[in-house]
């Protein structure tokens, strides 16, 4: 599997992760969001992408929903541009709200570290692998987790 | 099976419509109709099935559907007599292809056999005289004849059919039917013959011809038999006059007493059955034939994908939100350089203006589908139902051509069916019941759609036995659904729709039609999914009329916008009684609950304010603005920071991810490009009970 893979860091806090580009529709400055009484926390609302009414979720709330115990550096930044990454999975429109979108970088397979061999994380049921760049870690999501409807979960 | 899958699609569409033609036609031949279309077109859409599935390679299906041919073959020969087992056994038919289309529709290939039914036919067929010899069935009339064989009539040719007997010991019957066929060309149009022309032409023939011809004077039928009987050995001539049974019922139409169709499921034991059939025969055949109840021509439709429609109806919305900031965009210019300069700008806009609301007319059209396509599956249920019940039925169908939005139509099948069990079940009485009753032995059930303003109203009703309403009150009260004081002073109406409550029935029995614990809250439920709002009345001893009165799209609905704490909602207009203003002193506090009174009954209210925000907030204002709702039995006064206006909004489905929400049946735009959610007024006073008794404990 040596194969390369474009990926578009975000950051929720201090965190870095990294979400496969080819699952990113696009990404849009933070707008307008209409709340959603009664949903889950980490549900942000809905907001209006041309016509089409998407839903859009906290990206650092839903990770900690989904992992409990996984522990991010959430504490605010103050250089932050904060933005809605619109996803599309199998043509259903989710948006993830993050503190910022850093880059788009090309990362080879092999320089992923699975996340039990790293042994520095507890996150594996989230995270599909890690790896370094610069001085930072940066966390590849398992975006199909993610993206998964709540039906199954049951809202409010 | 790859290049199979392809056509997979194609050919189950076109196997329903085919079987929904099927079902009609056989209906009809139960309604004794005797117009030889009817049998022909029976005979080509089975005809058109036996190929498509003989080619998709489904044998099992094509050989029941060439059994079903040759049956039809021999009815049209007058081989077989129409009877009630042969309509059984046509509809068993039917009930099997129709089941083994849903196997394919669920994606496995494992038809189950039906050898039963293929036997059952074949004694059908032996009843009749087996030998193949030449008759109508050897005819080839296709759909070509048949046009043609229309245009002669209406240009008043005799058109018919002709059959010759050769001797059997004539040596040369090819010679002779070959002059036989060359007499009738001198006389008129032969349409199509039986050897074929080209058999004929080279002298083959076995002593019988049929011909399908048509005549230009009519009046020279008995010179053109008495030439043919001339030819030697020439033993018989029987002309048959396609257009005689036709114009049979044309005369009968013009004493049609009602623009309806007629279905009577003919009852097999009860006396009353002979007497009604002398009684309604009349009016069966007129209706039939002033087009109404005639087995209806399939229209040419171009067939689009739904979500097509969808797609497109998306893409609107995008174009009427960039209208709406074109136009903003042209103010702005015109106040920076003045109206000259924008002028070209202005004419631009103002036709896109034009052109997307022309767009949004249209496409709301391209949605809407007729009621036939609903009402056109009725006949055979009622029929069904009937029988298993041992009930006389009269089915009149109203207004099959009146439109709704295709979702409507899709949803709206299951709710009528469970209200059409319920009068057939509960409603309507056997025939014996009735004569006591001095009422007509069969039941009447009329069905109808209509358009009256804004809305579609549907409309069921029985001239049954009728609901008690102190029994719906009785069971109320033992349910608990009332206490005993509230159900004596409450009106037989309202009392009479407590029966949508969930749980809420009065039959004690279980019956195998209506079933057991899906109730009248179901159809209520579905119903009100749609935004329609039901209603029930009824006359003890004398019927039961349920009405559903739906928006006429779901597309578009009218709402009214409140602001709650800063953010727009969308209320559903069907769901409003009245807004209200009233002074905050005038709450009163019904233990957890806060309530007004509203022209002397006590309405609940729901804060919105802590409903939406999950916190209390404190208001100075003296007066509270109430939207008073309704959800048929329960209302509620909704409590909001204040009203933004009525308009009207295009309802957009919420995306999958979040599935489904507590209180919201889905979101719209609104002018400033925010998202509105859409109160769902039913599921959110549902929700308030338990919203409220959780704040109390």
């Amino acid at each position: 599997m040596n194969q390369e893979a474009q990926m578009v860091i975000v950051r929720v806090g201090k965190s870095r992760f990294a979400l496969d580009v080819q699952l990113i529709r696009e990404i849009i400055k933070l707008k307008p969001i209409t709340p959603i009484p009664h949903a889950p926390g980490f549900v942000e609302g809905l907001i209006n992408l041309r016509g089409q009414i998407v839903s859009v979720i906290n990206l650092g709330q839903r990770l900690s929903s989904l992992e409990k115990g996984f522990e991010f550096n959430a504490e605010p930044q103050p250089l932050t541009e904060e933005r809605i990454v619109v996803m599309n999975q199998g043509g259903e429109l989710i948006g993830l709200r993050v503190d910022a979108v850093d880059q788009v970088m090309t990362i080879d397979a092999d320089s992923l570290e699975h996340p039990d061999e790293s042994g520095k994380q507890q996150a594996q049921g989230i995270v599909d692998g890690v790896f370094q760049t610069g001085d930072s870690l940066v966390l590849k999501l398992k975006s199909g987790l993610l993206l998964q409807p709540l039906n199954q979960e049951g809202v409010g | 099976m790859s290049s199979n899958d392809e056509y997979m699609g194609l050919f189950l569409a076109e196997m329903e419509e085919q079987l929904e033609t099927l079902n009609q036609c056989v209906l009809a031949l139960e309604q004794s109709d005797r117009d030889p279309e009817t049998i022909n077109r029976l005979f080509r859409v089975a005809h058109t099935l036996k190929g498509s599935s003989a080619t998709m390679g489904f044998e099992l299906m094509a050989e029941l559907t060439h059994r079903m041919e040759n049956l039809l073959d021999d009815v049209r020969n007058g081989k077989i007599e129409i009877s009630e087992s042969l309509i059984d056994a046509l509809f068993a038919c039917l009930d099997q292809l129709q089941s083994w289309r849903d196997t394919l529709a669920g994606g496995s290939q494992d038809l189950e056999p039906a050898a039963d039914l293929l036997g059952s036919l074949e004694k059908l067929g032996q009843s009749s005289d087996a030998s193949p010899t030449s008759d109508m069935s050897e005819l080839n009339l296709t759909d070509t004849v048949i046009a043609n064989s229309k245009a002669f009539l209406a240009q008043n040719w005799w058109v018919g059919s002709v059959n010759i007997k050769i001797a059997d010991d004539c040596m040369m019957k090819g010679v002779r039917a070959f002059l036989a066929y060359n007499e009738a060309k001198q006389w008129g149009e032969v349409l199509s013959t039986s050897p074929t022309a080209d058999d004929l032409s080279e002298g083959a023939c076995d002593g019988n011809l049929l011909m399908w011809l048509a005549i230009s004077n009519r009046d020279e039928i008995e010179q053109f038999r008495a030439s043919l009987q001339e030819i030697p050995e020439i033993t018989e001539v029987s002309l048959s006059a396609w257009s005689d049974s036709a114009e049979k019922q044309k005369d009968l139409s013009l004493t049609a007493p009602e623009n309806s169709t007629v279905v009577h499921p003919g009852g097999s034991s009860a006396k009353a059955a002979d007497k009604n059939k002398q009684s309604t025969h009349g009016a069966q055949k007129a209706t039939k034939a002033d087009g109404q109840g005639k087995v209806s021509e399939a229209n040419e439709y171009l067939r689009i994908e739904a979500n097509k429609l969808d797609d497109l109806m998306n893409l609107l919305g995008e174009l009427v939100i960039d209208r709406a900031r074109l136009t903003q965009i042209e103010s702005e210019l015109e106040r920076k350089y003045g109206a000259e300069g924008t002028e070209s700008l202005g004419e631009v806009s103002q036709h896109i203006s034009l052109v997307s609301s022309e767009l949004q007319e249209c496409l709301l059209k391209l949605r809407m589908s007729p009621m036939s396509l609903v009402f056109g599956r009725l006949p055979r249920i009622v029929r069904d139902l009937s029988h298993q019940l041992g009930k006389e039925v009269n089915l009149r169908l109203e207004g099959e051509e009146t439109e709704l939005d295709r979702s409507v139509i899709q949803n709206i099948f299951e709710p009528l069916i469970h209200l059409i069990r319920n009068s057939l079940d509960h409603g309507l009485e056997t025939s014996e019941e009735r004569i006591a009753q001095n009422k007509p032995p069969q039941g009447e059930l009329l069905i109808k759609a209509e358009q009256v303003g804004g809305d579609i109203l549907i409309t069921v009703k029985d001239d049954g036995r009728g609901i008690d309403a102190n029994l719906i009150r009785q069971t109320a009260v033992e349910r608990g659904v009332v206490s005993a004081s509230d159900a004596k002073v409450t009106s037989d109406l309202e009392a009479l729709n407590w029966i949508f409550q969930p749980g809420f029935s009065t039959r004690k029995e279980v019956t195998e039609v209506s079933g057991r614990g899906v109730g009248m809250d179901v159809v209520k439920h579905k119903v009100e999914e749609m935004h329609g709002r039901i209603q029930l009345e009824s006359v003890l001893g004398s019927g039961t009329l349920t009405s559903i009165t739906l928006p006429l799209t779901l597309a578009v609905i009218r709402a009214l916008l409140v602001d709650v704490g800063g953010d727009a909602y969308t209320i559903p207009l069907g769901n409003v009684i009245e807004t209200l203003r009233i002074p905050r002193k005038d709450v009163v506090q019904l233990g957890v609950n806060q309530a007004v009174v509203v022209r002397g009954k006590t309405v609940s209210l729901i804060n919105l304010l802590e409903w939406c925000s999950s916190q209390t907030q404190a208001t100075a204002d003296d007066y509270i603005s109430i939207v008073l709702v309704s959800s048929g039995v329960r209302q509620a006064g909704l409590v909001v920071s204040n009203f933004i206006g009525e308009q009207e909004v295009v309802v957009k489905p919420l995306d999958k991810y979040l599935g489904r929400l507590q209180g919201f049946s889905g979101a719209t735009l609104l002018g400033d490009g925010r998202v509105s959610l859409i109160f769902d007024i039913p599921a959110l006073l549902q929700g308030v009970d338990v919203f409220l008794k959780r704040q109390a404990g």
